[in-house]
């Protein structure tokens, strides 16, 4: 008896442009995130990119309904992978979580052994006190 | 460290409002001093040793891409007298206050006064 195998296509046909609009569309926002967050340093939550990265797969899945071959799964599978991984950047990795520390509104900045200004001067929690007000901003260094 | 360049841009609206940014990071107090040449308008304190860091409690849960320990990102507005006006801490550290949402609880703050 003779038994014949469902042929995997080549990568064009049927689909081949959503395919390609899928992808685009998935790092497309990831490009815009890149270009906004390092090159004009507009820092904000980029909930674009994981949704165009959604709809990119789904159009690559679609494109896999249209016609099955061997790029498209790959391509699913990496612009897969690129989608989940932006989804947990976003709504698990870079979450902070509530501050529960001790500075407390209308209440002393907590006591501190001194640490050094730029020019080594030592600043202690009376340097807090003075004739201006302090925006005190904890940032993350140098690098 | 974009946000200290966005607050340096801002230091006459600052200054206006008698009103000074104190940047604290852990970073080795040489690293301290080429930022503070970076943004001559800002303070900036070398918590090497994590004493102010530790002491508001804003160490992690995050590290640097060395790997090293770091701060969440949070601002404190503290009065002249030493008092807590205001804690601000992102929800996430891809985010940043905007110079002007920091200026406008200066405001309400001086407003409140």
């Amino acid at each position: 008896m003779r038994t014949t195998t469902p042929p995997i296509a080549s990568g064009k046909g049927p689909g081949r442009r959503l395919l390609v609009l899928g992808i685009v569309i998935a790092l497309f926002g990831l490009g815009v995130y890149v270009v906004l967050a390092i090159g004009t340093g507009f820092l904000h939550t980029p909930w674009y990119m994981p949704v165009l990265a959604t709809i990119g797969t789904c159009l690559i899945v679609i494109s896999i309904v249209r016609r099955l071959t061997i790029w498209r799964i790959v391509a699913v599978l990496i612009i897969g992978l690129l989608t989940a991984g932006e989804w947990w950047w976003l709504l698990d990795f870079s979450r902070l979580p509530a501050y529960a520390g001790p500075v407390s509104v209308d209440q002393p900045f907590p006591e501190f052994s001194p640490a050094s200004l730029a020019d080594g001067t030592p600043f202690t929690r009376d340097s807090l006190i003075g004739e201006k007000d302090t925006v005190l901003v904890f940032f993350r260094g140098f690098w | 460290m974009v946000e200290l360049g966005q607050l340096e841009s801002h230091h006459q609206d600052f200054a206006a409002r008698d009103t000074r940014i104190v940047a604290v990071s852990l970073d080795a107090q040489e690293d301290a001093t080429r930022t503070a040449k970076k943004f001559p308008h800002l303070l900036i304190v070398s918590d090497e040793q994590g004493s102010i860091s530790g002491a508001a409690e804003v160490i992690g849960p995050h590290h640097g891409p060395d790997g090293k320990e770091t701060v969440s990102p949070t601002t404190i507005l503290i009065d002249r007298r030493g008092q807590v006006r205001w804690v601000f801490r992102p929800e996430r550290f891809i985010e940043r206050l905007k110079p002007e949402e920091v200026l406008s609880r200066v405001d309400e703050y001086l407003a409140r006064k």
